[in-house]
């Protein structure tokens, strides 16, 4: 970064998040604070610690972890290692789509082909770092380690002794942070896989330099609100910011690094340690979307991210409008207020961003788009600028809407829409103060579908007071509505510190059970004293899943990671994408259609002959003989297996996944 | 200039030799002429369980 000056700030976004998509905290209060005269560096973390794992870097340091598997296993691996550039160009190839808008639709079938061989062989290429590194697993949707990662014990003893490879990245990621010597250096945080890399990139910060060390986003803060943070971590964080973190870091910017504790009693929002006790002083004031710059995404390398088009993230508003379901405790975030931004102002800033970065596809990321603003929205683009934008966001279902709303929403750019149906059942949506009806369900989805958007359901099990007959409702109503719902999520209700159910626990027959003494969880485990309990809810939601593989619409969308789907959705119809979807899920990483070597791999093995290796599933088999030599022929002559198959039906068996017939020398099938 | 049918039977003529070689080596092979050694490990990963958060939706 020569030639830049110091920056004020440099605002850092850990791993682990999604590696689909930029997310939208950093930009927002980078757009800020650059309006209130300061300089801010942003970094995303997350996505250069995904292009590092691909990187000739880590495929090394990944060698050296392997000595002492046996020779068999190291053949194996050594396959995977020896075609990481293999590898890298199955996942990236991906991204070439971002540069060819009009060729997504007229080559639909590669595009979502490519698009489902790039997140396979992704799953593949971490599920095999993983292994290899040992000490975590990661994919593109979660990280973990060994234990309990939200018991402080556990926590201190992975920041002491952090697997090797996570520490190579993190030293690396650090220097570059600390390159232009920044006055203050920031964290984001806000999912919990991000917390265990948050300590350890702030730990790592606090030895190489006096820095003051902010940590934001809502996780420390609900640990806090739950009266867990422990003190021990101001060890390496200085102050922690509370919820929106715009006023807070202006205010710390405004103060000495060198002399903190002078000031920060000062500075509304935010956890600072005041002899010896984590000590909070006075929420900021919520904003208001409009007080809100445009999100600025200048730093952040749109590029990178791994899908065929990039969407970016934007608020419409800030709060939640209906603001009354008993399970949620996302309104403690905005200080329970709720506001929206004007129209003109959406789009103003939707022009600003199209603008600046040539991106026309949007997640409108509000915990439900207010229903005017998704009305006027979708009207005002619907006549004024057709097919000019894609979208998807987050709604309630609402009597209020009408089919004419949901033309609209399409013909403005709407594809997909993500609804939080939580219950079939009127007596738990009561239960739960959600108020919506089956009538009005089915008519918004209908309206949705025949608009041709896609429409994606949230439900989850176990409510308290939820029956076996309430849980049954909700399952009927995914299974024999499949034409109006495009997909769905299912999960089961989490008891959070704070939500509005927490004042009422009797009325619900709530017990909560005590939680251990250094556990950070902001859930809690409980117990119900009739209706369904936590491990009935998880059966449940099992039974869903299982059921609802069954119907092919569903299952063709299994593998579609959310942030890719508007992106597939914008080159065709929903029709369009279910047929070729469910092409590619049900040939089982097996395609038909492309040649061999754009998803196996093989190498000679003095031992195995020729080892093979399916990127898409990860399945590796060796070929011996003359079996050895078809392979050979194969590879070279580019052929698809779709032409091979009755010649050698067997190759098709090894490489498909859930193949019934398995070999007999399984040498190694850990599960990690 | 070849016709598109000549084209087309040269094609099939290719592809029928090439499946041709392929079947008999297969047939010339052994049963231990194929191991597995890894098998698919993971499971489908599904939209249904990713990016899902407490009470099944993404927490931002």
């Amino acid at each position: 970064m020569s030639g830049r000056r110091t920056p004020d700030v440099t605002l850092v976004f850990p791993p682990q998040w999604s590696p689909f998509q930029p997310a939208l905290a950093l930009p927002s209060l980078r757009a800020w604070l650059e309006r209130a005269g300061h300089s801010v560096r942003v970094i995303d973390a997350n996505i250069a610690f995904y292009e590092w794992l691909l990187s000739d870097d880590c495929v090394a340091r990944l060698r050296g972890a392997l000595d002492a598997a046996s020779a068999s296993t190291r053949d194996a691996y050594e396959t995977f290692l020896g075609a990481a550039a293999a590898f890298r160009e199955t996942i990236l190839r991906v991204r070439r789509w971002q540069a060819l808008k009009t060729l997504r639709t007229e080559r639909l079938e590669t595009y979502v082909a490519e698009t489902y061989m790039s997140s396979r062989a992704l799953d593949t290429y971490l599920h095999y770092v993983s292994h290899i590194a040992g000490g975590f697993k990661l994919s593109p949707y979660n990280f973990s380690i060994p234990g309990n990662s939200l018991r402080v014990a556990d926590i201190e003893s992975f920041l002491a002794h952090p697997p090797p490879l996570l520490m190579a990245f993190v030293a690396l990621e650090v220097d570059r942070i600390l390159e232009d010597r920044p006055r203050f250096v920031g964290l984001s945080c806000i999912g919990q896989e991000q917390l265990l890399f948050t300590l350890l990139f702030a730990k790592r910060l606090r030895e190489r330099t006096s820095a003051p060390i902010i940590v934001g986003g809502t996780i420390f803060s609900r640990i806090f609100e739950r009266g867990r943070l422990p003190a021990q971590w101001f060890r390496y964080v200085d102050v922690f910011v509370r919820n929106e973190g715009e006023l807070p870091l202006e205010g710390i910017l405004g103060l000495d690094p060198l002399d903190l504790g002078a000031g920060i009693a000062r500075v509304p929002g935010v956890i600072y340690l005041k002899d010896g006790v984590p000590t909070s002083t006075a929420p900021a004031a919520p904003l208001k979307p409009d007080a809100i710059p445009v999100p600025d995404f200048d730093e952040l390398p749109l590029e990178s991210y791994l899908v065929g088009e990039i969407t970016l993230p934007i608020l419409a508003s800030r709060g939640c409008y209906w603001g009354k379901c008993e399970f949620c405790h996302h309104g403690m975030v905005y200080g329970e207020k709720y506001s929206a931004s004007s129209l003109d102002g959406i789009v103003a800033a939707l022009d600003e961003l199209e603008a600046k970065y040539g991106i026309t596809s949007f997640a409108f990321n509000d915990e439900a788009v207010p229903p005017k603003v998704f009305r006027g929205l979708s009207s005002l683009l619907a006549q004024n600028r057709p097919r000019h934008f894609d979208f998807t966001g987050l709604l309630k279902f609402e009597n209020y809407f009408q089919s004419e709303d949901f033309r609209n929403a399409r013909e403005a750019g709407f594809r997909s829409l993500y609804i939080g149906l939580e219950s079939a059942s009127e007596r738990v949506l009561d239960l739960m103060q959600k108020r919506s009806t089956s009538a009005v369900m089915v008519r918004n989805l209908a309206d949705a579908t025949a608009a041709d958007i896609w429409t994606h359901c949230f439900v989850f099990f176990g409510f308290p007071g939820e029956t076996e007959a309430d849980a049954e409702e909700t399952v009927s109503f995914l299974m024999s509505n499949s034409g109006i719902i495009g997909s769905f999520g299912a999960g089961t209700f989490s008891l959070e510190h704070n939500a509005p159910i927490m004042r009422r626990l009797a009325e619900f027959g709530v017990s909560v059970r005590e939680a251990h003494a250094d556990s950070i969880d902001v859930y809690y485990d409980y117990d119900v004293d009739r209706g369904i309990g936590p491990k009935r809810a998880i059966r449940w939601m099992e039974q869903l899943n299982e059921q609802s593989d069954g119907i092919p619409s569903y299952r063709a969308i299994n593998w579609i990671p959310r942030e890719h789907l508007l992106g597939l959705l914008s080159a065709g119809t929903v029709a369009d994408l279910k047929r070729i979807s469910i092409g590619c899920v049900d040939e089982g990483d097996a395609p038909l259609a492309m040649p061999l070597s754009t998803f196996t791999i093989d190498r000679k093995s003095a031992g195995h002959g020729r080892i093979v290796m399916n990127m898409l599933n990860g399945r590796t088999f060796a070929l011996k003989g003359p079996l050895d030599v078809a392979f050979a022929s194969v590879r070279e002559a580019e052929a698809h297996l779709g032409d091979i198959e009755g010649a050698w039906p067997d190759l098709l068996t090894a490489l498909r996944s859930g193949s019934g017939e398995r070999a007999s020398h399984q040498e190694d099938t850990r599960p990690i | 200039m070849e016709d598109r049918a000549e084209q087309i039977t040269k094609q099939v003529r290719i592809i029928s030799d090439f499946n041709l070689k392929i079947a008999e080596l297969v047939k010339s092979a052994s049963p231990t002429d194929l191991i597995e050694i890894l098998g698919d490990q993971r499971s489908l990963i599904s939209a249904k369980h990713n990016n899902q958060n407490q009470n099944g939706r993404l927490i931002e």
